[in-house]
């Protein structure tokens, strides 16, 4: 019996009320574990903000946040600029009020192997996933330390941050930054009672980007399963919870023992080439 | 404006009753942090195994939790003889049930220089920390997989296992031995449904254990003289309270982090993170020597 699967998405964990009077604000939440945050945020009793470059990346997870009777609001711009991200803040807060939990959440992007990446892809890549932490969080920051009422911050890192990520080194790259973001944060702010953390999940289901197919995923984890999305929006109402108050700077990895197994992988080591083209010629090609 | 002041004692966090029917061991429950931890799964409903040593020191628990309407049994078990743990899960479990969660809490700690650590004292501090740990996960798997059923282990752990423990490094030494332990078993025992993660609490004084104070020149009689010294170094600009620590050892063990295995959770207010901005540096023997000729005077 590899590890049980957890409580189905439609069990809440904190109070419906624990978020009452706070605006969450989730960037890039077009994928499963984006959707399943913004629900469990809505039906812990906060109000949603989703951010994202186009207003159809936010469709599913506001349609999320609707189906637990949740409050929403799609605010669109670059995030990758900061000039953008301040005009959105201030949409936000001028309809709904000061945002005090933020979800820097990234989608994956598909992995490639270094030789096949261009200087543009990896730019595309490292300078998309940090700068949209760095620009949200510092206007989070600015704005929560100049009125005082603190506020919680969420990352997205990875559990590969002391291995590397063979086959996604850009993407690897940048969360290895976030993480290291993250604990930088967590010391200049905690004066202030803004807490940083930072979750780094595993394989999750339905937040795959490929070429490798889910289904091929499953078999690599120790844990028998991917993380399906919705473990990790508990996670993430837990870090933003005040029941977490004294969590900040902390990393929590989501990953059913993954990055501990390779001293145990029985299989033969395939270059990452080798097993890149093999996924890209089958069905499951980039998205 | 330091980080926010958590929710009051008794305030829950996970639905009501989430570990009922739960047998939850807690190594070292009667006293500090260890029952402070305990009451928590206790409030949710669990069945509590309280074990240590003495019994006199697992009655405190057990009459804690007991005191709140929980349930609460107590058994003598030395972590450091894997004869006795076996032992004392038998008598747990004869009263409770099959333990499905388990805390490895027991610890002994206390400040010296390492020049002048004794290689008893080294031993002993492993013994407990390192060995303890090792013979309770292990009796606590043999059963689990016996009986085909998963379960839940969570190491109490320190943040500087990542660091090494300046002195104190007998404990440090032990507790990282606990994080290698920690990723081991969790790839181990995934198949079999057993999760195991370590939690590291930065500073949480503890009143009732302070007779017992790690800190040099610590005693019962300078508790409010140790915080104040410990606070004013914390980014976070408080100190934990107890009832965080077992706010996180609930979730951790529930079934909401049934994907979380092999992970080492840090709960400090950013204490770890702030080495490289920092006080004047002041040698560990100096330290440890002043603090003891302070305590001697006053």
């Amino acid at each position: 019996m590899p590890l049980a699967p957890s409580y189905p998405a439609a069990a809440s964990m904190l109070a419906a009320d624990t978020f009452n009077g706070h605006v969450a604000l989730i960037t890039e939440p077009g994928d499963s574990v984006g959707c399943a945050i913004a629900a469990e945020l809505a039906r812990s009793g906060a109000v949603v903000v989703l951010a994202d470059r186009d207003a159809a990346a936010c469709q599913a997870a506001a349609a999320a946040v609707e189906a637990v009777g949740g409050k929403t609001k799609v605010v669109t711009g670059d995030l990758t600029d900061a000039v953008a991200v301040k005009a959105i803040f201030d949409e936000a807060e001028g309809a709904l009020g000061a945002v005090t939990i933020l979800v820097n959440h990234i989608c994956a992007r598909p992995d490639l192997p270094v030789e096949l990446m261009a200087l543009d892809r990896w730019r595309a890549v490292t300078h998309g996933m940090l700068d949209t932490v760095f620009n949200c969080t510092r206007e989070l920051g600015a704005r929560r330390i100049a009125d005082g009422k603190g506020g919680s911050v969420v990352n997205f890192g990875t559990p590969n941050i002391d291995t590397g990520g063979a086959g996604r080194a850009d993407m690897t790259a940048a969360q290895s930054a976030v993480m290291n973001l993250t604990k930088s944060l967590a010391v200049e702010w905690a004066p202030y009672n803004i807490r940083v953390n930072c979750i780094a999940p595993g394989f999750v289901a339905g937040a795959e980007a490929g070429p490798v197919a889910e289904s091929d995923l499953a078999v690599t984890v120790p844990a028998g399963r991917l993380c399906e999305p919705h473990e990790v929006a508990w996670v993430a109402a837990y870090m933003c919870s005040p029941f977490a108050a004294y969590l900040s700077g902390a990393i929590m990895s989501i990953d059913g023992a993954s990055w501990e197994r390779p001293g145990r992988s029985p299989n033969a080591f395939q270059p990452i080439r080798t097993r890149y083209d093999a996924a890209a010629a089958s069905n499951h090609g980039p998205k | 404006m330091p980080l926010s002041d958590p929710p009051p004692l008794g305030a829950r966090m996970l639905p009501e009753n989430s570990y009922r029917d739960v047998v939850v061991m807690v190594t070292g429950g009667g006293t500090g942090l260890g029952k402070a931890i305990a009451l928590e799964f206790a409030r949710l409903g669990a069945k509590v195994a309280v074990v240590s040593r003495k019994p006199e020191n697992w009655q405190l628990g057990v009459d804690a939790i007991r005191a709140i309407g929980g349930i609460a049994e107590g058994g003598s078990m030395d972590v450091r003889d894997a004869a006795s743990v076996k032992a004392g899960f038998d008598e747990v479990e004869a009263k409770l049930g099959p333990v499905s969660v388990l805390i490895n809490n027991a610890a002994g700690n206390f400040e010296v220089p390492a020049d002048r650590m004794s290689p008893n004292a080294f031993k002993t501090v492993t013994d407990i920390v390192l060995n303890g740990t090792f013979y309770c996960t292990r009796e606590f798997g043999l059963r689990r997989i016996a009986l085909k059923q998963g379960g839940a282990v969570l190491n109490i752990g320190a943040p500087y296992w990542a660091t090494g423990g300046p002195g104190t490094s007998h404990s440090a030494a032990a507790k990282a031995g606990v994080v290698n332990l920690t990723w081991s078993l969790a790839v181990e025992w995934a198949p079999d449904n057993i999760r195991i993660n370590t939690l590291a609490p930065g500073y949480f004084p503890e009143r009732d254990r302070s007779s017992h104070s790690v800190e040099a020149g610590g005693s019962a009689d300078n508790v409010d003289e140790q915080i104040a010294r410990r606070l004013i170094t914390i980014p976070a600009g408080r100190v934990g309270s107890a009832r965080e620590l077992g706010w996180l050892s609930t979730f951790l063990c529930s079934p909401y982090a049934n994907y979380i295995t092999g992970q080492i959770v840090v709960l400090d207010g950013t204490n770890w993170l702030r080495r490289w901005h920092t006080m004047p540096f002041e040698p560990i023997r100096e330290s440890y020597d002043r603090r003891l000729a302070e305590a001697k005077k006053a």
